[in-house]
């Protein structure tokens, strides 16, 4: 009685699972899709008609836009065009601080008596902690004919909804048209022509140095009314920071190359060709440019300086700079505004931007660390931000009136 | 024992008098989530069909084998298997419909309408009463997500199995809202038309008898 009513039910339970994981083990190996197959499903959707090579792992890092982790090549035999699918990863810009992983086609197309490398298709393949995907799935028209040329502008209309996603998707395609335009060779690559026109020009370390492009997005205020800033590279020459700038002054290219120093006195031109105007060397000279904060103007009188500072974006939830206008008096901030607000859903509230910035009031650089302790409670990513605004105003101030408080 | 069904009650029953989806309003979350389109609905109701079938067919052969006391468990592991099995089919053999199904194709597992036929029919019925017990019940199943996602799709995206039809839209269709109120329309219309035949049916009977009263 006991076996029948405690140990035969298990036994049965038992011998049903036992079965059952059996024919799903065997069904696993026989109904098991390869990577290779899913590959191959997903092009067919994005780009059908085309027979791809092996994938090959690569290993390609843009410090502005993410990674490459492989690309795989063929040819399109009725069109004879080059294609690339190349897989891509958006650095962390993404929702919550995650990322998209895209295979982005790219191909050689003839136009206009040049060959040109361009988007013809993409796909997500994978992504962190975005929730908001699906509002993107599916709309990948996105991006398709852009030129690769050059990079790519954030599409506006994919954003509602999914503003921080699309970004990251931006990111992506924006590595892979990298890696195809300086890696792959694919297209004509301006940007790295006008590195070589610029070098050109150059002598000594400044002409032997190893530039690398550095986004334009952030510095628009390097480029004066009438003229567009291209492209801006950056470089290490001994102890020095380095920049060139290339700039677009009605159809010609200008360059200047500075040297980057907190300190007015430090800081001085290299190089700048014939066209350019007083207004763009200004620009040059009061700017001091840093990883997290842009001091783009000063205007000083006494022992009274006042700043207008461009504090960057950064991961998380605060997308887009804040302008900020900072006044030091004496090595301390007398006063700080918020011009310009990096506020979108999903930021600070109002009340948080209060509590930062009167804490902020009256710290040198020996204090303004510990100034925001305990007050960016709801607000870490505008805290961040406005933090290294104050603090580059002040780095500029101390290395202008010899050293800190 | 109860007389065993018909092949005709059973058909009946599966496709409108026990509709799972209209009347016992069972599986509504597929039939919420995945009626935006006509071939989602078409290929959940056959993948859903395809696991009713098996574990039906199965469950009513270990009838007498099961006792009484873990039958739920075993009923929940054969469904369990069957929906693996219908995954790793379509994701062999029919990406599209895989992908479109994503998430909701392991719910198939606690899909109330699989686990119901198991507890109330197949443990109770012979084998092949029960594969047709789970053929009709999938049919009516798949026929109302089918019909709920032609309605939203040809209203929600001017489209039909992804052919487009015309430009005009009405958006509120393809969105959860939308859902709710079709799913809600359906049954108003549905019972409207099975209480109208059941008083037509009910009135003919009346007839039938009272002729009979007065011929006696």
């Amino acid at each position: 009685m006991a076996f029948k009513n405690y140990v035969l039910p298990v036994v049965v339970l038992l011998v049903i699972c036992i079965v059952c994981v059996g024919v799903l083990a065997v069904l696993n190996d026989v109904l098991y899709v390869s990577d290779e197959v899913k590959f191959s499903r997903a092009m067919s959707k994005i780009y059908p008609g085309v027979e791809f090579d092996a994938q090959e792992k690569v290993s390609y890092k843009n410090a502005n836009y993410g990674e490459v982790t492989s690309v795989t090549w063929a040819k399109d035999k009725a069109k004879g065009e080059r294609v690339a699918v190349i897989e891509a990863l958006s650095t962390n810009v993404g929702f919550g601080s995650g990322n998209v992983t895209l295979y982005v086609v790219v191909k050689e197309v003839a136009k206009d008596g040049k060959t040109v490398g361009e988007i013809a298709a993409w796909s997500i393949k994978d992504n962190v902690g975005q929730s908001y995907i699906g509002k993107i799935d599916g709309a990948n028209k996105w991006y398709v004919g852009a030129d690769i040329a050059n990079e790519i502008a954030m599409q506006s209309n994919m954003t509602a909804g999914a503003t921080m996603t699309s970004t990251a998707i931006n990111m992506a395609i924006n590595v892979a048209a990298d890696y195809a335009r300086s890696v792959a060779e694919m297209g004509s690559n301006p940007q790295a022509e006008a590195l070589s026109a610029m070098v050109a020009n150059l002598t000594g370390d400044y002409a032997t140095a190893s530039y690398t492009a550095v986004s334009t997005a952030n510095v628009t205020h390097l480029a004066p009314a009438g003229t567009t800033l291209s492209y801006m590279f950056n470089a290490t020459v001994g102890a020095q920071e380095v920049y060139g700038l290339v700039y677009d002054v009605n159809g010609a290219q200008e360059f200047v190359v500075f040297v980057n120093a907190a300190a007015n006195s430090d800081k001085q031109i290299v190089y700048k060709s014939a066209g350019v105007t007083t207004e763009m060397e200004t620009a040059v000279l009061s700017t001091y440019l840093s990883a997290n904060a842009n001091v783009i103007s000063v205007v000083t009188e006494g022992t009274t300086s006042t700043y207008t500072v461009v504090g960057l974006k950064q991961a998380g939830f605060v997308p887009k700079n804040y302008t900020v206008t900072v006044v030091v008096t004496d090595g301390a901030i007398a006063s700080f505004d918020i011009t310009a607000s990096g506020f979108v859903s999903h930021g600070p509230s109002e009340d948080a931007t209060l509590t930062i910035v009167p804490a902020l009031i009256g710290a040198t650089s020996a204090t303004v660390d510990s100034a925001l302790d305990s007050k960016t409670t709801g607000a870490t990513e505008t805290a961040k931000i406005l933090l290294s605004a104050a603090k580059v105003a002040l780095a500029h101030y101390d290395a202008n009136n010899g050293g800190s408080n | 024992m109860s007389k065993k069904p018909t092949f005709k009650e059973i058909a009946l029953d599966g496709v409108l008098r026990q509709n799972p989806v209209l009347k016992l309003v069972l599986g509504t979350c597929p039939t919420l989530g995945l009626t935006t389109a006509a071939i989602s609905g078409l290929g959940m109701g056959a993948a859903a069909t395809f696991v009713l079938i098996c574990s039906n067919i199965l469950i009513s052969l270990l009838r007498n084998v099961i006792p009484d006391k873990v039958r739920i468990p075993c009923f929940i592991v054969i469904i369990a298997t069957f929906t693996t099995v219908v995954r790793g089919l379509l994701e062999a053999f029919l990406p599209d419909i895989y992908d479109v199904l994503g998430t909701f194709l392991p719910l198939i597992v606690v899909n109330c309408v699989i686990l119901g036929r198991a507890e109330s029919f197949a443990s109770k019925n012979p084998v092949g009463s029960s594969a047709l017990d789970g053929l009709f019940m999938g049919l009516g199943f798949t026929l109302a997500l089918t019909l709920m996602g032609i309605v939203r799709e040809v209203l929600g995206a001017g489209a039909i199995f992804g052919t487009a039809l015309w430009n005009f839209k009405i958006e509120f269709f393809a969105k959860p809202a939308g859902a709710f109120f079709t799913y809600g329309l359906f049954i108003a219309v549905f019972t409207l038309v099975s209480n109208a035949l059941e008083a037509k049916k009910s009135k003919k009977k009346a007839v039938v008898a009272e002729t009979a009263e007065e011929g006696a």
